[in-house]
């Protein structure tokens, strides 16, 4: 066991555990923090995506060892950020359970793509599995915020 | 005698369900207890309203409180496709409430909720008249209380959104504050419903009350939740079917940092229970554990035997005429055997279940499609009274039939007797929610069809071979209702007809599998008539128009898609088009696919569908649940494949159990046909007919036939 100083959401904080636990566990069993999601710990379904740096990770993936970097959790995005907005406009979500790691990588995409096409949308999302089957309405909602700018 | 058709949506609500009253079975202890519509178990009379806190509350879905805030209670569960939407919606508009004042309440585990198991796409169907008079009852108290403030007759008043207004003098009086004087008044036994040319609501796009805190992160399901002193577990199987774990180093589990017990569970299963959920699954590698090889059993020996099991014989599930005497006189012979393999759930949201057990109180969190089984278990396993087993229903990452399966519920409780009295969460790993699954099952279809010049279907012989999708016969006699769903009655004219069913049993687990039977038996009945539009140069809805004169239905949903997707515009160099039709769970659908080669492998470009469900509650919520099929359904038609190999299953997860991703998602246009007539089932049409329309499209691209699926 050890101590590791982690940023999350802007908040500096510490966890007491093995330097191979995945950051997906540390945040949600640890921190309390499950709007991350645990869909197959092997980095192919996009559920447990954050921002380290602002740059899309799986966080299933990366052991807490190992993170360097602010750390952004769909709880850390704000509840007002434009994706989610759209998200509800668009009447996106089904279950739901994949959506927190849907908007995560969109809203990592639309960071270093602002004007990405429905090509490119796609290309950028095909990381992130959704069972429920509610995909043109998350490529409905990405294009709009691209298109509000 | 089976039977299906979705022009009698009250009879195939109350057989759904009367169907899916199944039992154990020797294959994997699969019991799902499932109320029984109306009747039974979950009667009415039984529903006590439970204390509230709100002044008014006439009856055990409804609360107004002197804000005029109105809780709504869902009873059902909440796995994706809208309920604790379009359940609240029923409410509200008989209630005529104003929507923006509506949160909703998930129902706990009682009774006094009646039914409330989530499946056989009936939640509105069945609920639909209660949820109405719900709603009713409480606007008629309103006004009566109204009437009462203001020395007026109930009949002289009437309703805005959240208002009860006497239009003659201008006064208004807002449910909050009529919410006491309400609840001091009795509840009347026939309430007038509004008028559905007033509906404000009902039939009204929509948005999901629970898409915001889906966005936000905020929705707790299963796997999310975190009692106080919270520990967590995994379990430690056998890979194989049956198998059992033999020897484990249970001091290295203890070793591993996290780990804080190591139990042998009564199945010899080993549980390693920790302080989060990573140092559990650490803790079951470090028990390199020796597991005694499964059944033996695979799915190439099965399909042999499925095959086999065609050949002739079977128990009659429908025969009419003399067959082989029509064959004589067919212009044409067509045989063909048709094949699908086993199909995996895949729901987001890992199997999990988490239990606090303490002297005399159970606590239990499950996302879980039957609330009330989950708690008969509890209540058995304990000793408790159902009263002490409290269950807690969260909202589901996805439940497609697999849900309904309570094999994590026993586990858990188990394990909390040993954590006892800290709470435990018992997480089934990806790989162990995949092989552990209970599958739907393979089927073999073996077909002899004698049709006219025209197309007419002189003779239709189909032999279906499958293990039953539940694990035991449904129905009283031979024949498993559910295994023939979608096969049992085509809705073509037809001359003499032999359907026949052989079970053929197989240790592999099966369950119930997002439209069950007909997932399957859509794919090879409507390929088969593909087949019989193909050899007589027939156009293929023309042919199913002219040969479904008895089903308006269907041909209405087919007309609309053959509009909607263009289907005699020419189409670009290398792309087909395929249609099937499928009517299930008292709605039907129509669907086209436009489809292209690409390296070989089928690329699904477009799908058009047009539903007919009766009366609509939530257009957006419809659309979405079709489009949502078509992608579940696509999905298995491309790349689902589970296979058996000595007793295990050989996939893991979503690398060698591929689902569609974004970048292959077909864009879909949705259309409600409408018509005026009870409420059908939403939940599963969109999946039965993609399948046969992408495999129809192929066949044409391909020439040939396309008799196997999947189709990747």
């Amino acid at each position: 066991m050890a101590r590791y100083a982690l940023e999350v959401n802007g908040q500096a904080v510490t966890v007491d555990v093995a330097a191979d636990v995945p950051l997906l566990w540390v945040l949600r069993d640890v921190l309390g923090l499950t709007g991350t999601k645990y869909g197959c710990g092997i980095g192919q379904c996009g559920a447990c995506t954050v921002h380290i740096d602002g740059v899309a990770q799986r966080a299933c993936s990366l052991p807490v060892g190992g993170v360097r970097g602010a750390i952004t959790t769909i709880e850390g995005l704000g509840g007002d950020h434009p994706l989610q907005r759209a998200w509800v406009e668009h009447d996106v979500p089904q279950c739901g359970y994949c959506q927190s790691g849907q908007i995560m990588s969109a809203s990592a995409l639309l960071r270093a793509s602002p004007r990405a096409d429905e090509s490119e949308i796609r290309a950028g999302m095909r990381g992130n599995l959704c069972r429920c089957g509610t995909y043109p309405r998350i490529l409905a909602a990405v294009a709009s915020v691209v298109a509000d700018g | 005698m089976a039977e299906e058709g979705a022009s009698d949506w009250r009879k195939l609500d109350r057989r759904a369900l009367l169907r899916l009253g199944l039992t154990a079975t020797a294959a994997g202890g699969v019991g799902i207890g499932i109320g029984f519509f109306g009747g039974s178990r979950y009667e009415r009379r039984e529903m006590r309203v439970p204390a509230r806190s709100q002044p008014f509350s006439p009856n055990v879905f409804l609360a107004i409180d002197r804000a005029g805030v109105t809780t709504i209670w869902v009873t059902r569960s909440e796995m994706g496709q809208g309920v604790s939407t379009a359940l609240p919606m029923i409410v509200a508009e008989e209630l005529d409430a104003d929507w923006r004042s509506v949160r909703i309440e998930q129902a706990p585990a009682s009774r006094t909720y009646g039914n409330q198991g989530t499946m056989a796409s009936v939640s509105v169907i069945s609920m639909f008249d209660e949820l109405r008079e719900a709603g009713a009852v409480a606007r008629s108290m309103l006004i009566s209380a109204a009437a009462e403030v203001w020395h007026v007759d109930s009949s002289s008043c009437e309703t805005r959104p959240g208002f009860v207004v006497h239009s003659a003098s201008g006064r208004s009086l807002g449910y909050g504050a009529l919410s006491p004087l309400a609840g001091a008044l009795d509840v009347p036994s026939t309430p007038p419903f509004r008028a559905p040319a007033d509906r404000r609501r009902i039939g009204h796009a929509t948005r999901r009350l629970d898409a915001r805190d889906k966005a936000e992160g905020r929705a707790i399901f299963g796997i999310d939740v975190r009692p106080p002193g919270l520990l967590f577990a995994s379990i430690e199987r056998a890979r194989g079917i049956g198998g059992r774990v033999e020897e484990a180093d249970e001091a290295a589990a203890r070793e591993v940092v996290g780990v804080q017990d190591v139990v042998r569970m009564d199945s010899g299963d080993i549980a390693v229970v920790a302080d989060h959920s990573f140092a559990a699954f650490s803790g079951r590698r470090a028990l390199s554990a020796a597991h005694e090889p499964g059944a033996d059993e695979s799915t190439d020996a099965l399909l042999e035997r499925l095959r086999e099991a065609t050949r002739g014989g079977g128990a009659e599930v429908r025969v009419e005429g003399d067959v082989d005497a029509a064959l004589s006189h067919a212009t044409r012979t067509l045989h063909a055997v048709y094949e699908v393999p086993y199909l995996a759930h895949q729901c987001m949201e890992p199997i999990n279940a988490t239990a606090r057990v303490e002297e005399g109180r159970c606590e239990i969190w499950a996302p879980t499609q039957d609330p009330q089984r989950v708690q008969d278990i509890a209540a058995e396993m304990t000793g408790l009274s159902r009263g002490d087993c409290h269950v807690h229903v969260t909202l589901l990452g996805g439940g497609f039939g697999r849900r309904t399966i309570p094999t994590e519920v026993r586990q858990v409780i188990e394990l909390a007797r040993h954590t006892s009295p800290r709470p435990v969460q018992l997480v089934w790993t990806r790989e162990d929610t995949l092989r552990h699954d209970f599958f739907r099952p393979a089927a073999v279809h073996r077909f002899t069809v004698g049709v006219g010049a025209d197309g007419a279907i002189l003779a239709w012989r189909d032999h279906i071979a499958t293990p039953s999708p539940g694990g035991e016969r449904a129905s009283t006699g031979n024949i498993d209702d559910i295994a023939v769903d979608g096969a049992a009655r085509i809705p073509y004219r037809a001359g003499a007809v032999d359907v026949r069913w052989r079970d053929v049993r197989s240790s592999i687990p099966t369950g119930i599998w997002r439209s069950v039977g007909h997932s399957y038996n859509a794919f090879a009945v409507e390929a088969m008539i593909d087949e019989i539009a193909r050899a007589t140069e027939r156009d293929p809805i023309e042919l199913r128009l002219e040969w479904l004169d008895a089903d308006a239905r269907q041909r209405a949903v087919l007309e609309r898609v053959r509009e909607m997707s263009g289907w005699r515009d020419e189409l670009p160099d290398g792309r087909a088009r395929g249609v099937a039709v499928h009517a299930c769970f008292g709605s039907v659908c129509a669907q086209v696919a436009e489809v292209s080669l690409v390296a070989g492998r089928a690329r699904v470009h477009r799908v058009w569908a047009a539903v007919e469900c009766g009366l609509v509650i939530n257009p957006l919520g419809v659309k979405a649940q079709i489009m949502g099929g078509i992608v579940f359904g696509l999905s298995a038609a491309l790349y689902g494949r589970i296979t058996v190999d000595e007793g295990s299953v050989a996939q893991s997860n979503f690398h060698d159990a591929r689902i569609l991703r974004v970048d292959e998602c077909p864009s879909i246009e949705v259309a409600i046909v409408p018509r005026d007539a009870p409420p059908g089932g939403i939940g599963e049409v969109g999946v039965p007919a993609i399948a046969p329309a992408v495999a129809n499209a192929l066949a044409r691209l391909r020439g040939g036939t396309v008799r196997q699926l999947p189709l990747g």
